[in-house]
């Protein structure tokens, strides 16, 4: 059976024939780039705020904002860690090591660069790795049952405490209320309301939307609002590194450069992780592989490389799960899980035989979002630091203005834009508190996945839970979740001591 | 000894964790098992998380008195707390007030709050940050958005 027709080929590639798309494109890279870039932003948090605004668009130009946001997005946290040493998202965590150690040096406009670039291979090698893999995982996905989808769903979850860049026990909390939070509203088998209190405007359940708003958004603008609240001083990019000089040093590591794009792709293939957990991966790797004269934590380019690499290549690997069993492979993909929903197409086992147009349509819009996110980064590395000196005083009103609207937008509901205050509170505290906000929102994500396939699974199965155990590929997505888990938790004192050791190093 | 623990950030976050749970367990107690069937009571899920994080406040706890935890942070300031009011009052008012006026007078409350003093950008940001919403939100994608005139 071909999942992909000729016809689907046309369709896909009818995309580059709508102006329209190339519009929310150029606007949506300009959007993740400088959401990504300032402090406190990130991509799901401008995904979550222009989500709302799809909703009179056709399938195609709204893709192309989303997609657009995304790529420029997990890019552009980097150039607060290069130039600020703030890292943008968890993500760029380990870019602002060897990115600002660079930038010291008088090398900003080379970091910059390198970042793009390194960017670029990454999307492109994972978008390679999607359209080889989703068919193929596709064709798997079909012969899946409950059994399946609950082990699936919860390897997504207790990868999730991976997420955790401190800890695994707050990661798992957090997701474990992203769950309880997905819980709230009336049970769909049994038609009884949970954790209601008797308002009719929870019957419904808590949307995801609304709550993805406030975690993001109003969170880190209840963070910024902080009186001893300080933004680091940018690094002015004085000259802009030459791009084909850039290009050779990743000739020069040209396997490092594989390696890394495969570490994140694979990474982000996995359910619930994303792209701090791969570019802590890659350099840890290219630490590993360091050779005389390297100065690894004084300005090496091939940690950059390696961090930036994997961390974008997460984008093809997190679309594999979502696409083709309806998981998100990272925060990002489990909002992209509403945005394709709000078009009336659902993600997993069929998505590909149904939606094969579509399919292609969002490789070429990936391709097409990485093109835009390298000739943004390069037009506007000059400027960068210019964007990390918006003051907070007009980032937070506007924000919050913006989170309002959008989240009135979605329902025309008073009760959703309280809700959006009273996650936003919540993400507060987390974020406060060392929790990963971003374990709660695909806690919320797979919580109906967990719930409705257990549910079916042991109901099939005469209530027998030994069903999980006995059937092969159950088995061995329960066994991988445990040597996951294993894998985490020893790769956490691991950068728990690369992080030490880097500092004593300082 | 009972007072440093409480000064420990992830004593007490531990300790929140297990009243948290133990909060939701109770109310996950009183969902109704709805018609009898041959299926999963509906309050079983929510059980699970509930314990679960009444089983992640203990760990979070029993790790900070073996292991230590830094000392607790404090989890508001004062400028924080009416960041965070000035906020509840726009979202409250926001489907009942003009939103060109609401978001103008909370930009403005906003910006003065955060320290904000340039005359300028008092008056700029407000009034651009109402019309950009209008153009993108009310005018380019057809929201509709509540308005006195």
């Amino acid at each position: 059976m071909d999942l992909i027709s000729a016809a689907n080929l046309s369709q896909g590639f009818a995309v580059l024939s709508d102006p329209f798309v190339y519009v929310m494109l150029i606007f949506g890279s300009l959007l993740g780039l400088v959401f990504g870039a300032t402090p406190g932003l990130t991509a799901p948090a401008a995904i979550a705020l222009a989500l709302p605004i799809t909703y009179g668009m056709g399938l195609n130009p709204s893709l192309a904002l989303l997609l657009g946001i995304y790529v420029s997005g997990y890019f552009s946290g980097s150039i607060p860690a290069i130039l600020i040493n703030t890292p943008g998202t968890p993500g760029n965590a380990a870019t602002a090591i060897e990115g600002y150690a660079m930038a010291k040096k008088g090398r900003a406009g080379e970091a910059l660069t390198t970042a793009i670039i390194s960017s670029f291979i990454g999307v492109l090698v994972s978008v390679l790795c999607l359209l080889t893999l989703a068919p193929l995982m596709a064709r798997v996905a079909l012969s899946f049952q409950s059994v399946e989808y609950f082990s699936l769903a919860l390897l997504g979850l207790m990868c999730v405490a991976g997420i955790s860049t401190g800890s695994m026990i707050k990661g798992l909390a957090a997701a474990l209320f992203g769950v309880l939070v997905s819980t709230v509203g009336i049970d769909q088998t049994s038609g009884v309301p949970r954790f209601t209190m008797g308002m009719p405007n929870l019957l419904g359940g808590v949307p995801i939307i609304t709550a993805l708003i406030g975690l993001f958004a109003i969170s880190e603008m209840l963070i910024q609002s902080r009186r001893d609240f300080t933004a680091n001083t940018a690094i002015e990019v004085k000259s802009a590194a030459s791009v084909m000089s850039v290009l050779r040093a990743h000739a020069a590591n040209k396997w490092l450069v594989l390696k890394s794009s495969l570490v994140g792709t694979v990474i982000g293939i996995l359910p619930g992780t994303g792209p701090a957990i791969a570019s802590w991966i890659a350099y840890g790797d290219a630490l590993r592989g360091r050779k005389k004269g390297d100065q690894f934590g004084k300005g090496e380019v091939k940690g950059l490389i390696a961090c930036e690499t994997s961390n974008n290549a997460v984008i093809g690997g997190a679309m594999v799960p979502l696409l083709t069993l309806g998981i998100p492979g990272d925060p990002v993909t489990a909002i992209l899980v509403g945005a394709l929903m709000i078009q009336g197409v659902e993600p997993g086992p069929f998505f590909m035989r149904d939606h094969g147009g579509l399919f292609l349509a969002i490789i070429v819009m990936l391709l097409m979002s990485n093109i835009a996110m390298v000739m943004a980064g390069l037009s506007i590395r000059r400027l960068a630091a210019r964007i990390l000196t918006v003051p907070r005083q007009i980032i937070v009103p506007v924000v919050v203005a913006v989170a309002a609207t959008a989240t009135y937008a979605i329902s025309y509901s008073p009760f959703e834009i309280l809700l959006v205050g009273l996650f936003g509170a919540i993400g507060y505290l987390m974020i406060r508190y060392g929790f990963p906000v971003a374990a709660t929102v695909i806690g919320i994500v797979l919580g109906p996945i967990l719930e409705t396939n257990f549910r079916n699974a042991l109901v099939a199965n005469n209530m027998d839970i030994t069903v999980f155990v006995t059937r092969p590929t159950s088995a061995a997505l329960l066994l991988a979740t445990g040597l996951l888990l294993f894998f985490w938790t020893r790769q956490e004192k691991r950068q728990n001591k690369l992080a030490d050791s880097l500092n004593d190093a300082d | 000894m009972a007072v440093s623990l409480l000064r420990r950030t992830d004593f007490v976050v531990g300790l929140a964790l297990v009243a948290l749970g133990g909060l939701a367990t109770w109310l996950a107690l009183q969902i109704s098992p709805g018609p009898l069937q041959r299926t999963l009571a509906p309050n079983v899920m929510p059980l699970i998380c509930s314990i679960g994080i009444m089983g992640c406040g203990v760990v979070l706890a029993a790790r900070a008195v073996i292991l230590g935890s830094p000392a607790l942070l404090k989890a508001v300031d004062l400028q924080q707390l009416l960041a965070a009011a000035l906020i509840g009052v726009f979202l409250t008012a926001f489907p009942q007030v003009d939103f060109r006026a609401s978001v103008v007078v909370f930009t403005l409350a906003m910006m003065l709050l955060l320290g904000c003093r340039s005359p300028m950008q008092l008056v700029l940001t407000p009034l651009l940050t109402a019309g950009a919403i209008w153009l993108v939100f009310g005018h380019f994608f057809q929201v509709y958005l509540p308005r006195w005139i």
